[in-house]
Order: C-alpha cells, then sequence, then structure tokens
C-alpha cells in the first residue's frame, strides 16, 4: 500500500494542499483578529473620551456624587468590565465596581505601566501607548483597557474648591477596560471553520487525485506489469490491450514491439536449429541416393541404347530413364538446399544484385503483369556476401510473390535502407563445454523449445542437475533438485565432475561464486551460482553491442499467407503450389539469409499481400 | 597378366564399379574396377592406365589425394573426378587440381562415355604447350586485345573480364582436342543462368556424344555468341577470340575468380590460386 504511486501521490499533494491552507488560514486569521481588536480599542478610546467630557463639569462644580453616578451608568453595559478615575498618587478615586473605590494602584500595574515604566510619567501618549490587553486569571477572557490621562486646565487651579495646583500637568487617569470575549469567540469560530475546511478540501483532492491516478497511471501500470510477467514467464505473444495516446500508451506501445521483435528472434532460432539439422539430413540422403542412382541410370540407359526394335521395352526403358533423371534433379535441389552452409562472400552493393536480379525475371513478370517498384536507398553501404546467393533470395523471393499475385496482376515493391539495432539479448547458446571438453547441452530436457544446459548443482544439502537456459539473459532455469531460493551451489560438470566454478570470480549483483561455461567460438559465458540470481556476462555477445545491419524487404499486393501456414513457410518441402512448386524456395532462401548471419520475417494479411523483411548485418572487419 | 587398361574406376560402391565396367567394356574399353584408395595406389605402380575415374568421398584416402598422388606419380594417366555429393566446390577443386573433367553422379551411359572419351584424348603435352603458347592472343569481341585478366577453369572453359564487368566466356582449345570434330554446340538464351562448376552449354561432337561444358563463372547471360549457329567453325579455329560462347554479368566475381587458374600473359604456367 505505502509503496504504491497512487498512494504516493495522494499523501504529497494531501501535505501540500494541508500546509498551504493553514498558512493561509493562519495569516487570514491574525489579520481578522486585528482588525477586531483596532475596532474595540477604538470603540473604548471614544467612550472613554465621552465619559471624560461628560463628567468634566461636575469634577469642576465638584459634584462627586454626579461623578458616581455617570461612572456606574456607563459601566452596566455587558461588554464594559470596569470604569474607574485614579488621582494623581494612584488611588481609586471613582469605580463602576464600588469595592474598589479607595484602595491604592500600583504604579508598575498594568494600567500604569506605559507612563510610568521609565520611573518618570510621561505626560503625552498616543492612542496605541494608551491601550492595553491582559487577563485577570490565566483561564478568564482577554480584557482590554484604554487609558485617559485628565490634564490640568485654567478651571481646575481657578475652581472655588483650590483642589489642584497650577504646576501639575496630569491630575488624574480615567481608566475603562473593555472585555474581548466576544472577540475572541469569533477567532476562534473563524479558525474552526477554516480547519474544517481545510481537512474537507484535502479528502476532495485526494478523491479527485486518487480517481485520475488510478485511470491515467495505475491502471495502464498494472497492465505493463502484467504483461511483464507474461513475456517473462515466456509468452510472447502477449500484447497488452487498450493503448491511451499519452506517455504510457507509448509505452506499452514500444513494449508490444518489443515483444514482437523477441517472439521474432525466438522463431529465428528455432528455424535456424531445424534448419541446420535438415541441411546436414539432406547433404546425406542426396549423397546415399546418388550411388544407388547411378546404377539405376546407368544401366537404364545402357539398356535403352541397345533395345533395338523392341518397342515395348524401349518404352519401358524410357520410363525408367526419365524418372531416374527426375530423381536426380529433386536430390540436386536437395543438394542445392543443403549447400547454402558456406556462403562465398566478397564486398557487394545489394542494389545492384536487386537490379540484376529483377532483370533477370523482367519478361517473366511482364507477362503475368507483375509490375515491380524499386524504392532503393541510394546510398547503401557495401556488405560482404556471397552475390550469387543473395540474387538467389531475391529471385526466389520476386517468384513467390509473382505467384501469389496470380493472374489479376498487381505489383511488387522492393525496398533498402540502413538501419542500426541493438543487440540482440536473445544470444542463443548453442554448444557449452566444461573444462575438460564434454558436451554440456541436454537435448531432453528442454527449456522453452531449445536444448538446456545441463550443470550438476552440489551444495550442503545435496546434489542434483540444473538445466541452464539457452538464451543469453534470461534465466527460466529448471532446477530438478530442492535447492532453495537465493542459495547457491558449486556447479560441477554432470559427466566428470569437474568444477564449473570459475576461481576468483564472484557475482558482481551478490557477490555469490560464478561458473564459466566454455561457448566456443564465442569465448566464455559466465554466471551467478546462487538460485534466482539473473546474473550472466558473455562478453562475445556484449562486445558487439549495436549493429548496423542492411534492411531489404519485398511487398507483394498478392493473396497473401493464412495463419496457419505462417510458421511453416520456411520449412523445406511445404508448398502451397502443389505440383509447380519443389517447396524449396523459402527454405533456401532462409537458409541463405542465416548463413549471412542475417535475419528473415515475414508479415501477412489474406487477401491484402506479404512483406518479407531481410536484415544482413555490416560486417566493418573485412 | 597384361596390366595395361584404359580405364581404371575407384569407387566404393560395388553398384558404381559395375556399371561403369559393363558400360566400358560394352564399348570396348579395357577397365579395371577398384574398390578403395590403398589398393589402387598399388595397382597405379604397377600397370598402365591410361585414365582413371576416382570417386571423391571415399574412406581411408579421399579422392582428392588419389589426385594428387596420380598427378606427381603417373602424369601420364589423365584422372576424372566424380561424386555423388556434386557441389560447385567439390568441382572446381578437381579441375584447379589438375583433373581432366569431373562427372556427377547419377549420370547415363552417353555422359560416361563422353567423359571417357574426353579423357583419353586429353592432350599428354597440355601443360608443356601452355607454357609454350601462353596465354591467348586474340580478344574476344574481335578489337585490340586490351590488358586483362584470364582464368580457366581447369582445360575446360576459360573467362575474360572486361572492364565495365561484364565477362567473356569461351571453351578451351584443350576441350575442343578432346571433344573432336563439332558437329554444334547447344547454348543457352539471354537472361538465363550459369552457375560455375556445372554445365553451361553442350557441345555435339560428329560421332554424336554431347559433351557438357562447366561454366568457369556465374553469372546472367546478357549476349549469346549467335554467330556460332552459322559459323561453327569458328569455334575451333579461334576458340579464344570469335569462337566466345557468351557475354555474362557474373554474380559473384570477387570469389569465384579466386578460385579459377589465372591464365596470366606474365605468368610461365598455370597459377594456382589458393583461397
Amino acid at each position: 500500500m505505502y509503496r504504491k504511486l497512487a498512494f504516493r501521490l495522494i499523501l504529497v499533494v494531501g501535505v501540500t494542499a494541508l500546509l498551504t491552507i493553514g498558512i493561509y488560514s493562519a495569516f487570514s486569521t491574525r489579520a481578522q483578529s486585528e482588525r477586531m481588536q483596532a475596532e474595540v480599542e477604538r470603540h473604548a478610546s471614544q467612550l472613554s473620551e465621552t465619559v471624560k467630557r461628560s463628567t468634566r463639569y461636575s469634577m469642576l462644580l465638584n459634584q462627586r456624587e454626579h461623578v458616581h453616578k455617570i461612572i456606574n451608568d456607563v459601566g452596566e453595559d455587558s461588554t464594559i468590565h470596569e470604569v474607574r478615575v485614579l488621582n494623581k498618587e494612584g488611588k481609586i478615586i471613582f469605580s463602576s465596581r464600588p469595592e474598589n473605590i479607595g484602595q491604592m494602584v500600583d504604579k508598575k500595574a498594568e494600567s500604569c505601566f506605559a507612563c510610568h515604566a521609565a520611573d518618570r510619567p510621561l505626560e503625552r501618549l498616543s492612542v496605541l501607548q494608551r491601550t492595553r490587553v491582559f487577563r485577570i486569571h490565566p483561564d478568564s477572557a482577554r480584557i482590554l483597557g484604554v487609558i485617559a490621562p485628565i490634564y490640568n486646565e485654567r478651571a481646575c487651579w481657578e475652581a472655588d474648591c483650590h483642589a489642584h495646583s497650577q504646576s501639575l500637568s496630569v491630575l488624574g487617569v480615567l481608566d475603562i477596560t473593555t472585555s474581548l470575549a466576544q472577540v475572541d469567540q469569533q477567532i476562534e469560530g473563524s479558525e474552526k471553520a477554516n480547519a474544517i475546511f481545510a481537512v474537507f478540501a484535502v479528502f476532495a483532492l485526494s478523491i479527485i487525485i486518487g480517481y485520475f491516478v488510478r485511470r491515467w497511471v495505475g491502471n495502464p501500470v498494472n497492465n505493463l506489469i502484467a504483461a511483464t510477467r507474461e513475456v517473462g514467464g515466456g509468452n510472447l505473444a502477449y500484447r497488452i490491450p487498450h493503448l491511451g495516446e499519452d506517455d504510457l500508451g507509448m509505452l506499452a506501445r514500444a513494449f508490444n514491439t518489443m515483444t514482437e521483435k523477441l517472439s521474432e528472434a525466438r522463431l529465428q532460432l528455432f528455424q535456424s536449429d531445424k534448419m541446420a539439422s535438415l541441411g546436414r539430413l539432406a547433404a546425406g540422403v542426396a549423397h546415399e541416393l546418388n550411388n544407388p542412382l547411378t546404377g539405376v541410370l546407368t544401366y537404364s540407359s545402357f539398356l535403352l541404347n541397345r533395345a533395338g526394335d523392341n518397342h515395348e521395352a524401349r518404352a519401358d526403358l524410357e520410363v525408367i530413364v526419365r524418372e531416374a533423371t527426375r530423381s536426380r534433379e529433386i536430390v540436386k535441389s536437395l543438394l542445392d538446399f543443403a549447400r547454402q552452409s558456406v556462403p562465398k562472400k566478397s564486398t557487394a552493393n545489394l542494389n545492384e544484385i536487386i537490379g540484376r536480379s529483377v532483370a533477370v525475371l523482367q519478361k517473366q513478370l511482364e507477362v503475368r503483369g507483375v509490375q515491380v517498384a524499386k524504392c532503393l536507398d541510394e546510398h547503401l553501404p557495401p556488405v560482404r556476401v556471397d552475390a550469387n546467393q543473395i540474387q538467389q533470395v531475391i529471385v526466389n523471393l520476386l517468384v513467390n510473390a509473382a505467384d501469389a499475385i496470380g493472374e489479376e496482376g498487381g505489383s511488387v515493391t522492393v525496398t533498402t535502407s540502413s538501419v542500426t539495432l541493438p543487440p540482440q539479448g536473445v544470444a542463443h547458446i548453442k554448444r557449452a563445454f566444461c573444462p575438460k571438453g564434454h558436451d554440456l547441452m541436454d537435448n531432453e530436457v528442454k527449456v522453452d523449445g531449445l536444448a538446456s544446459v545441463k550443470v550438476a548443482a552440489r551444495w550442503g544439502g545435496g546434489k542434483g542437475d540444473v538445466l541452464l537456459d539457452p538464451v543469453y539473459g534470461k534465466t527460466r532455469h529448471r532446477y530438478e533438485v530442492g535447492l532453495a531460493e537465493g542459495h547457491a551451489a558449486e556447479f560441477v560438470c554432470p559427466r566428470c565432475g569437474a568444477s564449473l566454478l570459475e576461481p576468483g570470480l564472484r557475482c558482481p549483483v551478490c557477490s555469490a561464486p560464478g561458473y564459466a561455461l566454455l561457448v566456443p567460438p564465442r569465448g566464455t559465458i559466465q554466471g551467478c551460482t546462487r538460485r534466482g540470481c539473473p546474473w550472466q556476462y558473455w562478453e562475445a555477445v556484449e562486445a558487439e553491442g549495436y549493429r548496423e545491419y542492411i534492411e531489404m524487404t519485398v511487398a507483394d499486393t498478392g493473396s497473401g499467407i493464412s495463419p496457419d501456414d505462417m510458421n511453416k513457410v520456411f520449412e523445406p518441402f511445404y508448398t502451397t503450389k502443389e505440383q509447380r512448386g519443389t517447396g524449396l524456395g523459402l527454405a533456401v532462401v532462409w537458409g541463405i539469409v542465416d548463413n549471412h548471419n542475417g535475419t528473415i520475417g515475414v508479415r501477412s494479411e489474406l487477401g491484402k499481400g506479404t512483406i518479407f523483411t531481410i536484415r544482413l548485418p555490416i560486417d566493418h572487419e573485412r | 597378366m597384361n596390366r595395361e587398361f584404359d580405364v581404371m574406376i575407384i569407387d566404393d560402391e560395388q553398384v558404381v564399379l559395375e556399371a561403369v565396367a559393363k558400360v566400358g567394356t560394352a564399348h570396348a574399353y579395357k577397365v579395371d574396377v577398384v574398390g578403395d584408395g590403398p589398393t589402387a595406389l598399388r595397382r597405379l605402380d604397377h600397370g598402365r592406365y591410361r585414365l582413371v575415374i576416382c570417386d571423391i568421398m571415399m574412406p581411408d584416402i579421399d579422392g582428392f589425394q588419389i589426385l594428387e598422388a596420380v598427378r606427381s606419380q603417373h602424369p601420364e594417366t589423365s584422372v576424372i573426378m566424380t561424386t555423388g555429393y556434386a557441389t560447385v566446390d567439390h568441382a572446381v577443386r578437381s579441375l584447379r587440381g589438375g583433373a581432366v573433367g569431373y562427372l556427377a553422379k547419377p549420370f547415363t551411359e552417353e555422359e560416361l562415355l563422353s567423359a571417357i572419351h574426353r579423357g583419353l584424348r586429353h592432350p599428354r603435352n597440355a601443360e608443356e604447350r601452355l607454357l609454350r603458347k601462353g596465354p591467348p592472343r586474340t580478344d574476344p569481341a574481335g578489337g585490340p586485345r586490351e590488358e586483362s585478366a584470364w582464368y580457366r577453369l581447369g582445360w575446360i572453359s576459360w573467362v575474360r573480364m572486361e572492364q565495365w564487368g561484364s565477362a567473356f566466356v569461351g571453351v578451351t582449345d584443350t576441350f575442343l582436342e578432346t571433344v573432336g570434330a563439332v558437329q554444334r554446340v547447344q547454348l543457352g538464351e539471354e537472361t538465363e543462368e550459369i552457375v560455375q562448376g556445372t554445365s553451361c552449354a553442350r557441345v555435339v561432337s560428329q560421332d554424336g556424344l554431347s559433351h557438357d561444358v562447366l561454366g568457369p563463372i556465374s553469372g546472367t547471360i546478357v549476349e549469346t555468341n549467335r554467330s556460332l549457329e552459322a559459323e561453327i567453325v569458328r569455334v575451333q579455329s579461334d576458340p579464344c577470340g570469335k569462337g566466345w560462347f557468351y557475354r555474362v554479368i557474373p554474380a559473384n566475381p570477387g570469389y569465384e575468380l579466386e578460385q579459377l587458374t589465372e591464365w596470366s600473359a606474365h605468368s610461365t604456367g598455370p597459377v594456382h590460386t589458393q583461397q
């Protein structure tokens, strides 16, 4: 759950939203609170001014009862905490709370502090300086106090009571304190609203993001993971459905292309092995058949030449000679097929070979109403090939194309281009030996249809056979033993028991001991002996890296090949032309391309046509 | 015991030995049959043979070793190679090694007879004559002779590369000498393919035998010498000039020329270029 991409995204977006909303509401609450407090201050200050003015006359007349009455009336308002007047010495002379009258206030108390802080009273203060906020108890509501100094004036020292002398500037202080409980309540309410909003926003964001992440990322990624598992398990026919148009859709498309190429390469490997053995078989059969055929042909022609006027015998012998000659041609075509093994290479230009091949067939194709279009890359690099064999390939493909087109006429397009391709990653271990030269290939147990590499494993708990995957870089090894996943074993030759461990070699992934197998003529292949560790290294194959190829396609507008026939087209003696064909044309093509270390692929659609694609490696060595 | 024979047939296959013996004897040739290489070499030392027909793929000693032994120890004996595994390589290697002919199995009576016929008539002094005469001096097209490379496939056919990539192909005077008087020549058509070491034309002699001409190079025929139909005499009078057979576009000259014997104006004899 915590490792899921969607969850992580939601978490990050949620935290970001929470932070943003939190910071915003902190600022906004503070501003709001300041605004409200300022309002209260202004109000309190106005009130104190009003009280001062309304009591002024009573003060001058020294009518204390009047002053008491006014202060008590003002103090009755529920929002007002206390209204009081202090004289110069700090004695409370009037108060809306009668119990406080007569008490002395310390000059260090909060109401006096603004003026008396420096031990010398200040005489004039701004409104802001005259305001203070405090709490009586830690858990009571906040209280805002405003003090208004009562200045000395002519009327005071000239009054009949002569209470104040002219030398004083401030006679006392009017102090009004109001409760901030309402303000605090409002601020608290707004903070709560903000918090609820934040929680709701994060929740809504998570749902929206979760939905779209699942839709745009989660599902495609799950599809990809499922596809990787399928392909990893060997099902190369698997394709990812529902491709989108976004980045992940492109990735899925690239993945599909990759598996397609992989399955082509695998088919190529299958075919390669089959062809090689069929070639050897054909050569052997041809050789063995030719000797008895020599007897038949020589004797029958000998007798035919001496049959004289015996017409019946002549006719019979003619049949024997004719059929023996036909057998000779069949065997010859078998030999032609087997003969592809060693190409006679020289540097040639593929375009020229194509030109020659088309010229050879030009008339035949014209008669059959087949147009040949050439779309050739003029800057095609030269390639070392057996020009004769490649010409045969092209001629065979063109003849096939013409046959597929049939009576109605159509066109064949031949193209060439040069392409650069990554290392195959499908290199096939065809031969493997122990240090003493024992063959390790096992034809009985196959991994994915290919003969596996058989080694014996020995470890503390037992021993048994391990069948290594013969495709380089793939690790579908078969353990016929109870070696636990993650455990290493010593690999030895199943025949002679010689150790296959390479002294000093440690797996760079898990540092378990490494094995090395001889794979002539391409050096050695190294791997890890720990079960489940995928490390393998084949220097000769890795060294090849990206390779340049010449790509040639022959595309026709003919009848196409049915899916059933598709995997048989390169097999010898497989033909759809019945009497007309030997079934060797494409097998020969296949053999030639394989012997040039090239690859051939075919795509076809019934009723639309067929495209053969041939890639020949460009050898820079010579 | 008379130790003089016309033909020795060496093959590890009994039916082939019998067939060759039957055909040869029927045409009044003295035929000796041998089933393996070591016996053949012993008999060669103790008798006289005009022609050896030798299978290539045999146990103990293979045909090429016998060819080499005969060429070095019995130069007066001609050799024709035969095999059931008839590949271009075998044909070319045989002829380069000094065999006068190459006969692919299975063969008909006629094919065997014409091979024996030519083998027995192969001039003893062919190489000596070649040294004396040097390469051909006439240009196939009839124009001024250019300094260009001539190559030959054994004693059978020649090819001359032209500077613009095409090549002339014809038959050697030695081959015609072994054939005898020529009655007609069967040539391939333009656009047909010829393949090195396999039959590219047929020469019919006046005694009725037809002789396959093994092509010196693979390629597509772009021109056939039609003038030979009217003037067959040109073949015999000027085989390396006006008697040319084909002009071809070679399919794989780079490789194939290396397999042939260079017939150079500067070399004093046949040069065997190994691959």
